[in-house]
């Protein structure tokens, strides 16, 4: 929190998010005030869409849900400040326009105009201060992809809502009620599946491109991120456009094109962040600290939710938690482009070692009681015994801090005598319910004597 | 916090800026008037397939149309020394249970409660019928605000409406009423300009 609270990004976010709302405010009050009735079916019918938006865009990123607080902070940045930047600034292009090239012009081609330019500048916008804020939070073109979204949806719910007021006073007041009903039914019903979040998450997914791929030539990273931006203009532009309004044509010709970008571009995304993942895994397995067989159920959520129902409860089923947490926050770490936490890898590898070693304890308890478990790793290949780490580590020297150290290894680093190569493979074989790989079904672990952990406490 | 990290920060500010400071500079800074000679005519409303658009109204001498504040599709506004006239479209939409179109005075229920949002402003419950220049009844009654006075006009056509709003310091606007009144009586609607 210190380290958020001493960049300046982040108070340029809350400052323009404070601002944004106070305009939010200031223009929809009085609306609300004039217009209960439509004001009300208008929250009571957008609050749900945000809602379900929110929870989609945090549970559409494989792997893991995305963390909730900056996918909130987006959300936010596009429901006021993006907002209030929009709103003025196209009230002010919009004018320009009809000075300059005339009303029937501005009138035509404003909309796909102003707005792509004004409203897609304002959201990106709070993808790069989420990014310069939590640079962690970008590591790649789907972090990108989910930001932008999550910031189009918080600004297409909020221009919805505003919208509802703008339909009753097209309508003359008559009917306000029904006016908002059609509103909603427009503009999300026939509308929202290829709006501003889909707009956003295109530039969004551009910018996660030229923000975390560091490890792509600038040149390249600065072409694909302009590509994103002018793709999220241009989707607007169309959709804005004043060509094939109305009606079906609408929905086949202007529509859908935009959703299959859309998932064009989170199909890319995902690819690449999952390609990246098995790379990344695939080192970890060379280093010995994650098992072959083990990035393939990391990569699925049901998967590591249906092991999690196979092991046995309580302890061994809140380790092999833990486990998991430990190797995705490895990899993760491993893929962090910009920010990375001095020796928060080391840290994280000394963990998952730790906790493997404390299940196959939990485990051979269980299997002391006559209990049998299924194997963890699906098809997984037994392998010999492994050790962490197997070889010096290049940088920093191994192990250059206490808290580093594994914990039954004497501080300097060098293992005592019998201590070596605590065996890591506890999968039990492939398809059998048999015991760890040695000392099973004898009531402890198979850490030599002698060594201090959870299991096998030392005398 | 790195250079970096100062840097993006003052340029995503730079560049918020100029959109949300920048651009209204810029349009204050445009002149925006445009004298419209006696007997001009306007157009106003949604085009229809064929470009047509439901509202005419033809200008009567010494009026300026503000286009900044003016859109096309649903709102002109024109000024006349200290005088200022709205003229709006209404796209009005059947009653679900009747299947009739408002009538003048659902129109004029329905600006009543629209001028304390653009104006500041209320309307008189006191209206008189009016009969525009084509022939189509509405209803008129005066507007009042803190500072102004001006009358107010309905005309419903069946789908469409238009709503005409205006006002002024009292001294100026009763100079301007008689031209005003003119201005509103010429709103007409287009025929087959439906949608």
């Amino acid at each position: 929190v210190k380290r958020v609270l001493r960049r300046p990004s982040f108070w340029l976010w809350l400052v323009l998010c404070l601002v944004g709302l106070g305009l939010v405010v200031l223009t929809m009050l009085p609306q609300m005030d004039a217009f209960v009735g439509g004001a009300v079916i208008g929250l009571v019918l957008l609050t749900p869409v945000l809602v379900a938006a929110v929870f989609f865009f945090i549970w559409l990123n494989p792997i893991r849900l995305r963390p909730w607080k900056p996918a909130l902070g987006v959300v936010v940045w596009g429901m006021t400040a993006a907002f209030g930047v929009a709103f003025l600034a196209n009230t002010a292009f919009l004018g320009i326009l009809a000075k300059t090239a005339g009303l029937s012009f501005s009138d035509r081609w404003g909309a796909s105009i102003a707005a792509p330019v004004d409203e897609e500048t304002a959201k990106l916008a709070g993808v790069v201060l989420i990014a310069l804020t939590l640079p962690r939070a970008i590591r790649g073109p789907l972090d990108g992809f989910s930001y932008g979204a999550l910031v189009g949806a918080g600004f297409q719910v909020i221009e919805n809502f505003l919208y509802v007021f703008n339909t009753i006073i097209l309508t003359g007041a008559v009917h306000s009620n029904s006016a908002a009903a059609s509103s909603f039914f427009a503009r999300v019903v026939f509308g929202a599946w290829w709006s501003h979040w889909a707009f956003t998450c295109a530039s969004g997914a551009g910018f996660g491109y030229l923000f975390g791929r560091t490890d792509k030539p600038m040149g390249v990273r600065i072409g694909v991120g302009l590509a994103g931006f002018l793709t999220a203009m241009g989707m607007h532009a169309w959709f804005n456009s004043p060509l094939l309004m109305g009606g079906l044509w609408q929905i086949i010709v202007k529509g859908l094109p935009l959703l299959g970008i859309a998932i064009a571009v989170y199909w890319w995304a995902r690819t690449d962040y999952l390609r990246r993942f098995t790379a990344a895994a695939g080192q970890e397995i060379a280093l010995g600290v994650l098992q072959p067989g083990e990035e393939s159920l990391l990569a699925r959520r049901r998967r590591r939710r249906a092991e999690r129902r196979r092991v046995p409860p309580i302890e061994a089923r809140g380790l092999v938690t833990s486990l998991r947490r430990a190797q995705l926050d490895l990899i993760e770490e491993d893929l962090a482009g910009t920010e990375r936490v001095p020796l928060a890898a080391d840290r994280l590898r000394h963990d998952v070692v730790t906790l493997r070693n404390q299940l196959v304890g939990s485990l051979a308890r269980y299997q002391a009681w006559g209990r049998s478990w299924y194997p963890l790793i699906p098809g997984g290949t037994p392998q010999p015994p492994q050790s962490w780490p197997p070889r010096p580590h290049p940088s920093p020297p191994y192990p250059p801090q206490p808290w580093q150290q594994p914990r039954h290894w004497p501080a300097g680093g060098q293992p005592a005598p019998g201590d070596e190569e605590p065996p890591t493979d506890w999968s039990g074989g492939r398809g059998t319910a048999g015991p760890p790989p040695d000392g099973g079904g004898q009531g402890g672990s198979d850490l030599p004597p002698g060594t201090p952990s959870r299991m096998n406490p030392s005398p | 916090m790195n250079k970096a990290g100062w840097w993006g920060t003052l340029g995503v500010a730079g560049v918020l800026v100029a959109l949300s400071v920048g651009l209204p500079v810029i349009d204050s800074a445009i002149a925006g008037d445009e004298s419209l000679p006696t007997g001009t005519v306007l157009r106003l409303g949604p085009p229809n397939g064929k470009g047509v658009r439901p509202i005419r109204l033809t200008t009567t001498a010494g009026w300026t149309l503000r286009k900044g504040n003016s859109d096309l599709s649903t709102n002109l506004t024109l000024r006349k020394g200290s005088t200022t006239l709205i003229v709006s479209s209404v796209e009005l939409t059947p009653n679900t249970e009747s299947g009739d179109y408002p009538d003048a005075e659902a129109l004029w229920k329905g600006l009543g409660r629209l001028v304390p949002l653009q104006w500041d402003g209320h309307l008189s419950s006191r209206t008189t019928g009016i009969t525009s220049d084509q022939g189509v009844s509405g209803l008129t009654g005066d507007m009042t605000t803190a500072r102004h006075v001006g009358i107010a006009a309905v005309f419903p056509d069946g789908s469409q409406g238009a709503e005409a709003v205006a006002a002024g310091p009292p001294g100026d606007f009763a100079a301007e009423a008689d031209a005003v009144k003119t201005m509103i009586k010429s709103i007409a609607f287009s025929k087959g300009a439906g949608r």
